[in-house]
């Protein structure tokens, strides 16, 4: 069955001149409760600029000694922001709805690109991750991502009536993760992946589909994803790595994810309460590997401190908080379980980056969403608040 | 309509989603705990690595200070060398390692093939090729291109007057510490401080400095201010070597001193170094001066004298018995070089006759003779600026015996260095006053302030002025026409003593190694400057008379031309005195 939701903005417009004529302080109400979003536009619009700052500190001396200019990486990530802010722009204004239309033909592309990785994409540390088109490094992982929860969205919608079903729902939706998880853990991006699976996972659960059928899938991917991860020795390091510091940072000499997560910790200690300063840290002075990147969350935490950083938790709680009041609020299917998805990413992403860069979670590359610099991830991100922002402009 | 809503609304559970925000908030309760242990709770522990890490320390290094004489020239001072050092795990080209050792060494000799050995063959990140070069022998260095090649900017210490008192300064290492006299002696002093900087270290352990980190300034050294003349010191060391190298002597000790203020004006020993060369023979190094002993023979006739004039057992005119220059007993046998019968004591004094002054030191009570030897500064060390200074060796009192006192009247049997044998006779100068002997004029901070001042220091009288004025005749007289006739210098009025002593070796008198001395001071109506010269191991004419007082009149002629004002002065005087 199709949920057909007529052309909100008539409805809406009627609606505030019936209510006008009834009493005042309902359609007060009203107007709180309708229209685009300010908060969050302005809540992710102030992230994204502020994060030119964090990049430009953390990524200084690095940029230096790699390109011989301290602002190569702060200018590259400057124009990704501003792209990204006016991809944010333009996807507001784009009726939601037509990512229906696009669902599937805009999967076929991710998993032809997730394909291509192997073929045409550089890697790096033996990983095949990127593709670069032109000036463009491009990021294929970062689209299948979307490109998932927008086709999860889509089959959630549609088969709400018999949701439950095996065969007709919860099979057909597991193809679409097991394809694009496994190309992706294949790259080998096994964190990536974990966490994508996780997101659907928690998207299916949002979905209504049948919790047996999750919890069995649950278990056998999580099985095997266990068996995967020890297959790797990086990995097993890191795990290794994990344990050791769980009760107190050890001697960090070991590996390099047990260097990197005591350079993490070092950055937070160093940075106290009240931090650094801006600019001031001294843990991005090429002691901190990937200082810009996922692990951008701790430069923050030395140069702002405590209160910076929860500062930026409260921030992306808000984000996360204002997302799930639309959601609640549409009455479109679709709506619901995109907005539902990408909110549950962009929870995830938070958390896992945040987690791993304090030591909560094995040491894993995940970037922190709007913030860190990487290629197309801030890109996808903005979009993805476009869609948001649509909805809540079309939501009652 | 309702069941409509509801069938349309079917999908929206709120719950699902309050509870995933609530597990949300919970993740970001859980990780504010972490950062709050990490960031409050364990911060110092984090902010200690991260210190330790972030932060290094570099060594500021102090200027050392300058020596400078007494007229403010500059004796020692610092000047910028270059240093060359190689990275032997950069540069592996067989060539290029060549090449270098060849600049180093260009004789290709044993030098060079140490090198090569050692570039070769280490496995550290640094070998030393050179040190303290000049810009000039710099620039062979810095114009090879060679990769692993470290150029080093350092302080090098410099002698302005090259082997002029070199002893007396000593000098330092490669790293300019103090190894030898007042270098030495001074080296706390000089060395000044060092600071810290403290700097931001990266993580590929490149330095760059930060301002809101300490500094603490290097404190530069102390500058010092000496006594010494170097002009008289140059003529003093010149006269010296040609004196040395005219008699064959194997080394030689020169020293001048002012005897009204114990002021060291020159102190020169031979064999020469030059501080600025490298040094072959250590043992050069010696401040000879002080540190080496001799039996002074003659020369200690003076304290003998004085002792007994002042004890009233003599008068210059008292007749004294040379037993005609034959002096033999069972236990032993003295003999002069100038024999005669009876005489007066003036006469055998400028005759220096051991026999007249075995039989006087004999007649000296023990305690007595003992104490003036103790009180003309003998025995004990005057406690000079410098490290290394020797007390000499004199008999205990116990030891005192009508023989052993008999060969200690006429210089045997004691060992004296050869600024304690200056010092009695500046005593005599000095009307009996005896002053402590000093070289360190004042010494300065690095602000300029004056932290000591050398005063002239009286240690005590030893003898009357009377005796002083006697003594002082006695020696006028043997320089007028005793065996110090050498040191005659028309004109000026020269007290002298001279001294020939057969030197100890393997347990006999030797009759071939001897020490010739002469030890005067002048004028000697109101003395100036005392100067002693000691020449070791002279070959040919080994009387002092012949060979050390040629010397001293040499060093004196230069002194007055250094100082003709003083020499009118006492020509003024002389004329009036003779009027």
């Amino acid at each position: 069955m199709k949920i057909f939701n007529p052309p909100k903005s008539k409805v809406s417009t009627s609606m505030m001149e019936t209510n006008f004529d009834k009493s005042s302080s309902k359609g007060k109400d009203l107007n709180k409760h309708q229209g685009f979003d300010w908060v969050i536009f302005l809540c992710v619009t102030g992230l994204m600029l502020f994060s030119i700052a964090f990049v430009y500190s953390a990524s200084g001396t690095i940029a230096e000694l790699r390109y011989g200019s301290p602002d190569k990486l702060f200018w590259n990530h400057s124009i990704r922001v501003i792209i990204a802010l006016i991809v944010m722009i333009i996807f507001a204004k784009i009726d939601y709805k037509i990512w229906k239309k696009f669902a599937k033909p805009i999967l076929y592309i991710s998993i032809l690109f997730l394909i291509l990785v192997f073929f045409i994409g550089s890697p790096i540390n033996g990983a095949y991750r990127w593709i670069y088109i032109g000036p463009v490094n491009f990021q294929p992982s970062e689209l299948a991502k979307f490109a998932l929860v927008l086709i999860l969205a889509v089959y959630l919608s549609e088969r709400q009536d018999f949701i439950k079903s095996f065969r007709l729902s919860f099979f057909p939706m597991l193809i679409w993760i097991g394809i694009i998880c496994v190309l992706i853990a294949l790259q080998p991006n096994f964190s990536t992946a974990l966490v994508i699976f996780l997101i659907s996972m928690t998207l299916l659960f949002i979905g209504n589909v049948s919790i047996k059928h999750l919890i069995i899938t649950l278990l056998i991917s999580l099985s095997s994803a266990i068996i995967y991860a020890l297959n790797a020795s990086y990995r097993f390091q890191r795990i290794v790595a994990f344990i050791e510091n769980v009760d107190g940072a050890k001697e960090a000499a070991v590996s390099p994810a047990a260097f990197q997560l005591q350079q993490a910790l070092i950055a937070f200690g160093n940075g106290g309460i009240f931090g650094r300063g801006p600019g001031q840290s001294r843990q991005s002075l090429l002691y901190l590997p990937e200082s810009y990147g996922d692990f951008i969350f701790s430069i923050i935490g030395e140069e702002y401190g405590f209160f910076g950083v929860v500062l930026l938790l409260l921030v992306f709680a808000v984000i996360v908080y204002r997302g799930i009041k639309i959601a609640q609020r549409t009455n479109d299917s679709f709506a619901y379980f995109l907005l539902s998805g990408i909110i549950i990413t962009i929870s995830l992403y938070v958390f896992v980056s945040a987690g791993v860069n304090i030591g909560l979670l094995p040491t894993t590359g995940l970037p922190l969403p709007f913030i860190s610099y990487g290629g197309t991830a801030v890109i996808f991100y903005a979009a993805s608040i476009g869609i948001v922002l649509n909805i809540s402009k079309n939501t009652e | 309509m309702k069941n409509q809503i509801d069938k349309e609304t079917n999908f929206r559970k709120k719950w699902k989603l309050n509870i995933f925000f609530i597990i949300f908030s919970l993740a970001l309760v859980l990780i504010t705990i972490k950062l709050f242990i990490l960031q409050f709770v364990e911060a110092e522990k984090y902010q200690e690595i991260a210190r330790n890490q972030h932060e290094s320390k570099i060594l500021l290094r102090p200027e050392r200070g300058n020596i400078y004489d007494r007229n403010g020239k500059i004796l020692a001072t610092n000047r910028i060398s270059y240093s060359f050092a190689l990275d032997p795990t950069v540069l592996k080209d067989m060539e290029s390692i060549k090449q270098i050792a060849l600049l180093v060494d260009s004789t290709q000799g044993e030098t060079y093939q140490k090198l090569i050995n050692k570039i070769t063959t280490t496995k550290k990140s640094f070998v030393w090729l050179i040190r303290g070069l000049d810009d000039s022998e710099a620039s062979k260095f810095s114009s090879l291109n060679i990769p692993g090649l470290i150029k080093i900017v350092e302080p090098k210490r410099t002698y302005v007057y090259n082997e002029f008192a070199s002893q007396l300064l000593g000098f330092t290492d490669v790293d300019s510490k103090g190894i030898a006299g007042l270098e030495l002696y001074l080296d706390s002093l000089l060395k000044g401080t060092s600071g810290k900087m403290t700097v931001l270290r990266d993580a590929i352990g490149r330095l760059r400095p930060i301002a809101n980190l300490p500094v603490e300034s290097a404190k530069h050294g102390c500058s010092v201010e000496l006594t010494i003349d170097i002009e008289l010191q140059k003529i003093m060391d010149t006269e010296l070597i040609n004196g040395a190298l005219k008699t064959g002597s194997s080394g030689a000790v020169a020293i001048a001193i002012v005897p009204e203020t114990g002021e060291i004006l020159a102190m020169s020993s031979y064999p020469s170094v030059n501080p600025n060369m490298s040094i072959d023979n250590p043992s050069d190094l010696r401040n000879k001066a002080i540190t080496d002993i001799y039996e002074p023979g003659s020369t200690f006739k003076i304290v003998t004298a004085a002792a007994a004039i002042e004890e009233g057992l003599i008068q210059p005119e008292s007749i004294v018995n040379g037993y005609n220059g034959v002096l033999v007993n069972n236990d032993f046998k003295i003999t002069d070089t100038h024999p005669f019968d009876k005489t007066t004591f003036s006469e055998a004094f400028r005759y220096s006759s051991n026999i007249v002054f075995a039989n006087l030191a004999a007649s000296i009570p023990d305690a007595k003779f003992y104490k003036y030897i103790r009180d003309f500064g003998f025995g004990h060390n005057l406690d000079f600026d410098s490290y290394g200074e020797s007390e000499g060796l004199v008999k205990k009192i116990n030891e005192f015996n009508t023989i052993s006192k008999k060969f200690i009247g006429f210089g045997y049997g004691i060992s004296v260095t050869p600024l304690q044998l200056l010092c009695s006779y500046s005593t005599i100068a000095n009307s009996g006053r005896m002053m402590k002997p000093y070289v360190i004029k004042s010494i300065r901070n690095n602000t300029g302030d004056m932290i000591f001042e050398g005063k002239p220091q009286k240690i005590r009288q030893v003898v009357s002025q009377k005796t002083s004025d006697i003594l002082t005749k006695l020696l006028v007289g043997v320089v007028e026409n005793g065996t110090g006739k050498y040191a005659q210098i028309p004109g000026l009025n020269i007290a002298g003593k001279t001294g020939t002593s057969q030197q100890f070796v393997e347990g006999s008198y030797s009759k071939t190694d001897y020490t010739a001395s002469f030890v005067g001071f002048f004028p000697a109506e109101s003395p100036k400057i005392a100067i002693l010269v000691l020449l070791d191991k002279p070959s040919g004419n080994y009387y002092g008379g012949a060979t050390a007082a040629p010397i001293f009149k040499n060093i004196v002629k230069g002194w007055l031309t250094l100082n003709p004002n003083i020499l009118n002065g006492v020509q003024s005087k002389i004329d009036i005195t003779e009027n």
